[in-house]
């Protein structure tokens, strides 16, 4: 993991000193250990501001559509996942191939920080975190943990299916073999067995907790519109209040807009504060556009399109 | 797609349709339209989802 | 007093205009009868119809949606 760190700061210290690229995005270090915060680094003093780890969840490709119209050129540190998002930008038009630079990451996966703490003692701050392959040692002041990993990974990451960057200029670290821990769409299965009125009573209960926050809009990098039908005020599309019907109609609308874009990388749902299980709508349809039109995640291949977006006289007809 | 989502939060199934109808389908269009009413009188009101403020 | 009424359910159909609008229409002048618990919103086009006016549909209390092209 240490060279991977000197290696990323090495490399963006090149690009940045032979001025190939005059914006770094990366991964830096937060408050503690366990919190990584995107850092944007525009001078080769800033490199050692750069970090890799198993606490970089963040889809750092979501900054990109932020310097769309910037001058200069970008590099941009991303995991297996990101990278997924980058080809979608691309065939979105949102960034141009050549004014980026992609720093391919290949990733074991990602721990999630909250089944981590529930583990340490409580006010215990992290000193080391060690990946070991299949396992973690965690080092704190209030003495060393040792815990099987996949019980701490991200959901997501339990399911990844591109632990190596899909479009990567230069790749970092060595390549990491798929694991796929469990059935990728298993959680979707077990909501679809259930009767109506059970969906009902799950649905209702996670949606009436939304705060209309909108983290999951403001992280997704397939979210490339200029003015969101959420903030718009002239006309009004849909209605700003929060409640059962609004946060549903919300919801819905949501994940049906990124129907065939979205590339499963998870964001929403792990930054959502309420702790709604989005991805399980977002996973709905990847499984509906792998069933009806045996389509691949979005984004796994650059000039992928999507199934919703064109016909073909082979596609199933429901409607007749 | 959209009816498969709907089925999948909670909606009864039937209460979304999609149904292609020509021009010259006038026939098609009171058997759906008959078959319809019939099928949502069987399910009830909708409750799901309903905005109730108003 | 109450009145025993029977559960009248308010289906809002999308009708394409050149499609099942004009099947309505022909359903229309051929005599045709069918329940008028279908309440048809003319869009030019079944294409037009956006996922949230279905979602819209619901929430203000209809019972069913027909998008048909």
């Amino acid at each position: 993991m240490m060279d991977v760190i000197q290696q990323l700061r090495e490399q963006a210290k090149k690009l940045l000193e032979e001025k190939k690229v005059d914006l770094v995005i990366g991964f830096g270090q937060g408050t503690e250990l366990a919190r990584t915060t995107p850092v944007f680094i525009d001078s080769p003093e800033g490199v050692s501001k750069l970090t890799w780890g198993p606490f970089c969840a963040n889809n750092l490709a979501k900054y990109l559509t932020d310097y769309k119209n910037a001058p200069g050129n970008i590099a941009v540190v991303v995991k297996g996942c990101d990278s997924r998002s980058i080809n979608r930008l691309l065939d979105d038009n949102q960034i141009s191939r050549d004014k980026v630079v992609i720093i391919g990451v290949p990733c074991s996966g990602q721990l999630e920080w909250q089944k981590v703490s529930a583990e340490i003692k409580p006010g215990a701050s992290l000193k080391e975190v060690v990946d070991n392959g299949d396992s973690v040692s965690v080092k704190t002041d209030a003495g060393d943990y040792k815990f099987d990993k996949k019980d701490y990974l991200l959901h997501r990451c339990l399911v990844c299916e591109n632990p190596n960057p899909v479009v990567s200029d230069l790749t970092i670290g060595k390549e990491q073999p798929v694991k796929n821990y469990e059935d990728r769409f298993a959680e979707v299965q077990a909501l679809e067995q259930m009767s109506t009125e059970e969906k009902n009573a799950y649905w209702d209960k996670q949606f009436s907790r939304c705060l209309r926050c909108y983290a999951c809009r403001n992280v997704c990098s397939v979210c490339t519109c200029q003015t969101c039908v959420f903030d718009q005020m002239l006309p009004m599309w849909v209605s700003k209040r929060t409640n059962l019907s609004e946060n549903t109609a919300f919801h819905l609308t949501r994940a049906f807009h990124v129907a065939g874009r979205c590339v499963d990388c998870g964001e929403c749902d792990r930054v959502c504060p309420m702790d709604i299980p989005l991805r399980k709508l977002n996973q709905k349809i990847h499984k509906d556009l792998g069933d009806l039109f045996e389509s691949p995640t979005p984004g796994t291949k650059p000039g992928l399109v999507s199934p919703l977006g064109e016909f073909s006289p082979g596609d199933p007809e429901e409607f007749m | 797609m959209l009816k498969r989502l709907l089925e999948y939060v909670g909606f009864e199934p039937g209460r979304f349709q999609a149904r292609w109808i020509s021009g010259s389908e006038g026939a098609k269009f009171t058997t759906t339209i008959k078959d319809m009413t019939e099928k949502i009188k069987s399910l009830g009101p909708n409750k799901k989802m309903r905005d109730d403020i108003l | 007093m109450s009145i025993a009424t029977e559960f009248n359910p308010i289906i809002v159909g999308f009708n394409c205009n050149w499609c099942s609008y004009a099947g309505a229409d022909l359903a229309g002048v051929s005599r045709m009868k069918y329940p008028a618990n279908v309440r048809v919103i003319r869009v030019p086009c079944s294409g037009r119809v956006n996922p949230s006016f279905v979602l819209r549909a619901f929430q203000k209390g209809a019972d069913g949606v027909l998008v048909s092209g």
